[in-house]
């Protein structure tokens, strides 16, 4: 009976050890391949037209004559185990403010000089909705307008999922907290080649120059413009912004950014800050030197951009919300130095006056004993 | 006579005397101003959170909180795994708010967890994707009502930036995991089998930015290497302004219809050259579509006050690749492999909250990752 027993309790004890074995591999192996299998769910892949050249790229890349269609399509894999909507949207490359060419931008403004935007060329936005594990396939017509152009146009695709950003919002969290919520996107780019595209050339202008405030402190900002249908890539950019008091060259404040690149008929700001500095109103000069490629590249090229502009007090006080703000207390050492002055020159009167009248007594009193 | 002129003279010494002191006044507030701000930055600088924190709070100051991440390729597509900063259970938001307003307490800067394994940035270069780049923003902290279970529009929290700190991570080369003695591999399972720990020395850097990645070269300690060193260390920083997100809306949604919806027979196109006969055997096609990683330099450390501004501005890119450039004598990894960046240290990433505009209470903010595959950079 007693050996029965202890049978069955050893019995027990190598069932427990069994199952705490396979739950501790279990867990290795989880572990193992965790970093892979908490993705967002969702893959997308570009489905490259015949035409294109790259038939392994992820991206558009082809040349069209105008007047020329073409077909792109997006693939979306859903790899969760529930129908998951998804959209795509069609963009257009921007240069964001350190020089980099983004396919983010999903907002409706354009820049002024764009005469052929990617969004308008066909696509629409879509969303669908694909079932677990299978893949959506979204697909558009792309046709360049038969209109004499020679140039770059850079746009492209961006894709979401509506239904797992919101799934991701529902996520229950700790309160009290500052929570971020991870979302996702893709962009694929897409580049179309519009006829003689090397005949264009990347150009350059400041559009405009505004104050505005960065990071709490004030700032002006130069809007520079790439006007032409070309892309300067490879951040192959440099700029020196300074801003002047007008009619100076004592240079105020500068700023410089470097390996840039520039998507076609697109701007970027260049901020010039007045760190913990106050910015006064006034009438200033902002210059920009932006230089191309290093000297003897064939694009080599410089640019010098110049552009008055004016900073109202209104601007200037709500530049001025800097709580670091170093504060000029110019006004208060002037303000005493006129009254030291005045002082002085009110004492000075006083003991002129005084020893005036302290003659003209002395004098009149000699005179009445002369007269005596 | 006398007599009025010595109140005469006396008046203007009041005068003096009163404007003196109040230019003394004056400047001994601005001393003390001065003096406020040095605390203050020196309480950011000397955060040390388990003596300023009560004593049921936890002694990290950071946070609790997983932190699930990545962002990157899938073998065939695009896929993303992005780093899930915790920043839950803070000093700054706990419910003991003594530590609220003590002055010397760092709320300036609120550090992302430490301890996580899982905070990686994960790119997987199967693809043959030659230029991809990883972008960040962060939309505005709004309050959360648990009552009502919705978002506050009009309570902002005023995060002046989150910034991470790319110097601070740790980057991994991975492998898809070999499953069997013939060399098959699934590219659902990694294989860590390298890392970097980013090596701020001075030393030459000549091989054009490229990732020294031959088989000699230790697990730890070895350098990464940028593009231009000379400014590495000043702008490998990224800072992310939060941006007004509150009018994102969904447009309509469509169902495919079956005749537009692909089988799945077309998924396994996508897989083909991860499996081991492809990788093995056809070695030209291989060839055909390598490319290599390497870490781009980051576009610089300029914080955007971008409430209200252009969407596109408040993107940044943190992480890209570059495409292959053969013949440089360096043994550098092309495809098939698994690129991730560990946020390990403290002080990766930071949350930029003004002491002014710290309110108790839950806020949330979404951060926007995306992954982009593009014909030029």
């Amino acid at each position: 009976m007693h050996l029965r027993t202890r049978a069955i309790r050893v019995r027990v004890i190598y069932s427990v050890l069994s199952l705490l074995t396979c739950l501790f591999t279990i867990g290795i192996v989880t572990n193992r391949v965790q970093a892979a299998d908490d993705g967002i769910g969702f893959q997308v892949k570009a489905v490259p037209p015949a035409q294109q050249e790259d038939q392994n790229s992820n991206y558009f890349k082809l040349n069209l004559a105008p007047g020329q269609s073409t077909q792109m399509s997006v693939d979306v894999l859903n790899e969760t185990n529930q129908a998951q909507s998804f959209r795509v949207r069609p963009i257009v490359a921007v240069t964001n403010d350190q020089g980099a060419i983004i396919y983010t931008d999903t907002s409706k403004s354009r820049d002024s000089s764009l005469k052929l935007d990617f969004s308008k060329l066909g696509p629409e936005t879509k969303v669908f909705k694909v079932p677990a594990g299978r893949i959506g396939r979204y697909t558009t017509d792309v046709t360049v307008p038969n209109q004499p152009f020679n140039g770059m146009v850079l746009g492209g695709f961006f894709v979401d999922s509506p239904s797992l950003n919101q799934t991701a919002e529902r996520q229950k969290r700790s309160k009290n907290s500052l929570q971020l919520t991870n979302q996702y996107g893709f962009a694929i780019g897409a580049q179309l080649n519009v006829g003689n595209v090397a005949a264009v050339k990347p150009d350059l202008r400041l559009q405009v120059v505004h104050p505005t405030v960065l990071d709490q402190k004030g700032t002006v900002q130069g809007v520079v413009q790439n006007f032409k249908a070309n892309a300067i890539q490879s951040h192959r950019l440099n700029m020196h912004a300074r801003v002047y008091k007008r009619g100076s060259n004592k240079v105020l404040h500068s700023n410089r950014v470097s390996n840039m690149s520039f998507a076609p008929n697109s701007h970027l700001n260049v901020p010039v800050s007045w760190g913990n500095d106050p910015m006064a109103a006034g009438d200033y000069t902002m210059k920009i030197t932006s230089v191309l490629g290093d000297k003897g590249a064939r694009d080599y090229r410089v640019w010098h951009l110049t552009r008055n502009f004016t900073i109202t007090p209104s601007q200037a006080k709500r530049a001025n919300q800097n709580p670091n703000l170093k504060k000029n207390y110019l006004w208060l050492i002037i303000l005493l130095i006129i009254l030291l002055v005045l002082l002085v020159v009110i004492l000075l009167v006083y003991v002129y006056k005084r020893g005036k009248r302290a003659n003209n007594g002395q004098s009149s009193t000699q005179s009445r004993t002369r007269k005596r | 006579m006398k007599l009025m002129h010595k109140s005469f003279l006396a008046s203007l010494s009041a005068i003096f005397l009163g404007l003196s002191t109040a230019t003394l006044f004056s400047f001994s507030n601005v001393q003390a101003t001065a003096t406020t701000k040095i605390l203050d930055d020196t309480s950011v600088e000397t955060a040390a959170p388990g003596n300023t924190i009560a004593s049921d709070a936890p002694t990290d100051a950071t946070a609790t909180g997983t932190s699930q991440a990545a962002i990157g390729f899938k073998e065939g597509g695009m896929q993303v795994f992005a780093p899930n900063f915790g920043f839950a259970d803070l000093p700054l938001m706990a419910t003991d708010t003594t530590y609220l307003n003590s002055d010397t307490v760092n709320k300036e800067k609120i550090q992302s967890p430490a301890t996580s394994k899982y905070r990686l940035l994960t790119v997987n270069d199967y693809t043959a994707a030659k230029d991809w780049n990883v972008s960040v923003a962060v939309g505005q902290f709004r309050k959360f009502d648990k009552n009502a279970g919705t978002l506050d529009n009009s309570k902002v929290l005023k995060v002046s930036s989150l910034s991470m700190d790319l110097s601070q991570t740790r980057l991994y080369h991975g492998t898809p995991l070999t499953t069997d003695d013939f060399g098959t591999t699934d590219p659902n399972r990694i294989e860590w089998t390298r890392a970097y720990q980013y090596d701020n020395q001075d030393q030459p850097i000549t091989d054009n930015g490229k990732i020294k990645g031959t088989n000699d070269v230790p697990l730890n300690k070895a350098p990464w290497q940028f593009e231009d060193t000379s400014d590495a260390p000043s702008v490998h920083n990224v800072s992310i302004t939060p941006f007004d997100d509150s009018d994102a809306t969904a447009t309509d949604v469509h169902n495919f219809s079956e005749a537009e919806r692909e089988p799945d027979a077309y998924y396994p196109d996508w897989t083909k050259d991860a499996h081991g006969d492809y990788t093995q055997h056809d070695y030209t096609q291989v060839e055909k579509e390598k490319h290599e990683s390497i870490l781009k330099r980051f576009n610089g450390t300029a914080t955007k006050g971008l409430n209200g501004d252009a969407f596109r501005n408040n993107f940044k890119i943190i992480w890209g690749s570059d495409p292959a450039t053969t013949n440089e004598g360096q043994d550098h990894y092309y495809g098939k492999g698994w690129w991730a960046l560990d946020f390990h240290s403290k002080t990766a990433a930071e949350l930029h909250v003004p002491t002014d505009s710290q309110v108790e209470g839950t806020y949330k903010a979404t951060m926007y990752w995306v992954l982009s595959s593009a014909p030029i950079a």
